[in-house]
């Protein structure tokens, strides 16, 4: 038995004119209309319009095709950049193809953003109503399960608390709450999920689960292999606009760990990176960083070799008390090592316009050889994210030349330590 | 597919996404299941605004009143311009009422891309919700004025004087601000997707309002103007409302018909370029900013 699928998407392409994206000014356009009367002047002018016309289109989609059955969940995977953003803007309507179409069958409820429209002088209760509305719940709807929204999201006691007042953990608790109420046919995921504490992840993704129990289709977006895998039924690679792999999540996982494998630098531009506003939309405005270096030897980094990173950064306005984060994931995404600003006594202070770097060591950290992702933070006071990078760069630690069995390093034994051992007695 | 994938019952609405399509398919439908959206955010754009101010909305009282009585200095005292034998604040206030309702909905209507462009680039709905619940925003400064307004009318009567209030005039203050209110939002709508394609039209426009305000008879009565320039005053739409709304609570003579026509005829279609350029342009704004 066949019934047609809930998302069809035939041919989808979206490209961007780069530079300049789609502003111009009025006189430009005068220019250039008055060109066209002026033939003579045309002659003279092609050094400024040209360049314009010639500009350098971006397709951020090429010819992307794929189908989802009812009941699927369907997982979206690739490196920053591939598209995977574009997608989900086209998906939930937020801007238009250039060409080809999405057919969906369903009511289709997006989740680019956790707390979207959230006010930070209204109450709570206020913005439970507010974003409901916002995701298309009537009043009445959202009435209805106000109740469940609260007792999930567990900030009872401060419901009636400007959000404002809140931390950054229950903003979230509470804007997801909401959202894990919808009732949609679709439900389209972005990776809402990297905030929020531990307990609060697992929660949301049984949430997820149990959505996707209920028959519905869901599409959801990850860095985080693990909860790809945990969560969708198929995956999707993504790579520099196109779709190069479609199949099981395991797979898919593999396939995309063996593409990043290939890419490793040691070096990545940072200020190109696109922002992900995940704690709201000041992110990477004020204060930003810019680049990033690791070091490495002639052949890459050994295992037990010490991880030396440069983080350079452009502070657009003054900013205090800055404490810088460094964190060392593995290729799933999840966290092994936090390195904080504030454990070596460093806090920065820096002036409007300032551009600096800094530079920090972990001594053998003793990763065991495979391909590791580097996650960058900025938070200005206890609060205020700055800046956030969850995927700044990805590097790959080599096993040691060593070919004594017991000094090589195995992935099964995990982080390994130099540690002091003395016989006792 | 495995046997038991749930099967989609029949009546399920599809919807097609694809690139930019005409100019004139509007989500009427869509509009109508979002109506809750505009109450929403009405109220958020209220509570957002006096939560934290003691005085809350006692400023709107003040700014209308401090203007007409900067007007009742300038020009009607120095400059000595006539008012139709109403006294002179009385006058100024009169004509306030709905230019400030005008110029608050229209400049609330031309920034409504940019102000929510954040909201606009995480979540979908009609973005027409957004307009039109901005014009439902301003209506409240618009209750404000009248209060100031109605209080001057009150204080001038206590006082002896006495205009032919017409009764049956104040029937058509709800038409008064319909129209009002769908010019501003046409041309607000318009000059937003304008804006949207060049920034620098957003310059324009506090020249542009200055302008607009001495063409429109407000420091100065319709009556004054030389019948020869008549035609070109009324080509100002705000001529019909502004002028209509004085002459029923000062007793003067309506405005004549043909003004209302040529008025109400262009703030139709005003409202129908604004609606579509809003419409057509709002599709792939996100990608702009």
């Amino acid at each position: 038995m066949s019934s047609l699928p809930v998302i069809d998407v035939q041919g989808l392409g979206k490209s961007y004119n780069l530079g300049e994206i789609g502003v111009t000014t009025l006189r430009e356009s005068f220019s250039r209309f008055c060109e066209g009367f002026f033939v003579r002047k045309k002659a003279e002018a092609p050094v400024r319009s040209g360049e314009r016309q010639e500009g350098r289109v971006f397709h951020a989609l090429r010819d992307v095709s794929f189908q989802v059955p009812p009941g699927q969940a369907l997982g979206l995977i690739g490196p920053n950049g591939a598209g995977k953003s574009t997608l989900l803007k086209i998906l939930s309507r937020i801007t238009r193809p250039t060409r080809g179409t999405i057919t969906l069958r369903g009511r289709c409820a997006s989740l680019l953003e956790v707390g979207t429209g959230f006010h930070p002088d209204l109450t709570g209760r206020e913005n439970v109503f507010m974003n409901g509305a916002l995701l298309g719940m009537s009043i009445g709807e959202v009435k209805a399960k106000f109740d469940e929204i609260v007792a999930f999201s567990g900030v009872e006691r401060f419901i009636d608390t400007p959000v404002k007042r809140y931390s950054s953990g229950m903003y979230v608790r509470l804007a997801f709450a909401v959202a894990a109420h919808l009732e949609p046919e679709i439900l389209v995921v972005d990776e809402v999920l990297a905030v929020g504490d531990a307990a609060f992840q697992s929660k949301c993704l049984g949430k997820m689960q149990e959505v996707g129990k209920q028959g519905r289709t869901v599409l959801f977006v990850s860095h985080n292999l693990a909860a790809v895998k945990e969560l969708t039924d198929r995956c999707l690679v993504l790579t520099e606009g196109k779709i190069i792999f479609d199949g099981e999540p395991e797979a898919a996982a593999d396939f995309y760990l063996q593409e990043a494998r290939n890419v490793t630098a040691w070096e990545a531009d940072l200020d190109a990176l696109e922002r992900r506003d995940y704690m709201g939309p000041d992110t990477g405005l004020h204060w930003r960083f810019t680049g990033l270096r690791m070091g490495h030897g002639a052949d890459g980094l050994y295992f037990g070799d010490t991880i030396k990173v440069e983080l350079d950064y452009h502070s657009i306005r003054a900013q205090e008390d800055i404490t810088l984060t460094l964190h060392v994931a593995d290729n799933y995404g999840t966290k092994i090592i936090t390195c904080r600003s504030i454990d070596a006594g460093v806090k920065l202070r820096c002036a409007a316009g300032e551009k600096g770097s800094v530079r920090l060591e972990i001594p053998n950290p003793g990763l065991p050889p495979g391909v590791y992702l580097l996650k960058v933070n900025a938070v200005s006071g206890l609060e205020v994210y700055l800046d956030l990078l969850p995927e700044a760069m990805r590097f790959e630690v080599i096993s040691s030349s060593e070919t004594d069995y017991w000094t090589q390093a195995s992935r099964q034994d995990g982080i390994r330590l130099p540690s002091r051992w003395e016989r006792l007695g | 597919m495995s046997m038991d994938s749930p099967i989609l019952p029949a009546s399920v609405r599809e919807e097609v996404i694809g690139p930019t399509s005409g100019w004139f398919d509007i989500p009427w439908m869509e509009i109508w299941t979002y109506r809750d959206l505009v109450w929403v955010m009405v109220r958020r754009e209220f509570l957002a605004r006096y939560k934290q101010s003691i005085l809350g909305p006692i400023w709107f009282l003040f700014q209308p009143l401090a203007t007409s009585l900067v007007f009742t200095g300038v020009f009607g005292v120095f400059g000595g311009l006539p008012t139709d034998q109403v006294p002179k604040p009385l006058f100024y206030m009169g004509g306030l009422v709905l230019w400030n309702y005008f110029s608050a909905a229209f400049i609330s209507s031309s920034n409504v891309l940019f102000e929510h462009c954040h909201i606009f680039s995480k979540v979908y709905f009609p973005r027409l919700i957004m307009p039109i619940s901005s014009m439902f925003s301003q209506l409240f400064q618009l209750v404000m004025n009248f209060m100031v307004f109605a209080a001057l009318y009150a204080f001038y009567w206590w006082h002896g004087y006495r205009a032919g209030l017409s009764l049956q005039g104040l029937l058509l203050i709800p038409l008064l601000v319909f129209y009002t209110s769908a010019l501003a939002m046409g041309s607000g709508l318009f000059l937003s997707a304008l804006c949207a394609k060049y920034r620098d039209v957003k310059h324009l426009v506090s020249f542009g309002m200055q302008f607009l305000l001495f063409c429109t008879p407000i420091i100065y009565p319709f009556s004054s103007v030389p019948a020869a320039r008549r035609l070109l005053v009324a080509l100002n739409p705000l001529v019909w409302p502004i002028e209509s709304f004085k002459a029923i609570w000062f007793g003067l003579p309506m405005p004549v018909a043909w003004i209302g026509w040529l008025g109400g005829a262009m703030t139709v279609g005003v409202l129908v370029v604004g609606v579509l350029a809003f419409n057509r342009v709002e599709k792939n704004f996100v990608d702009t900013v």
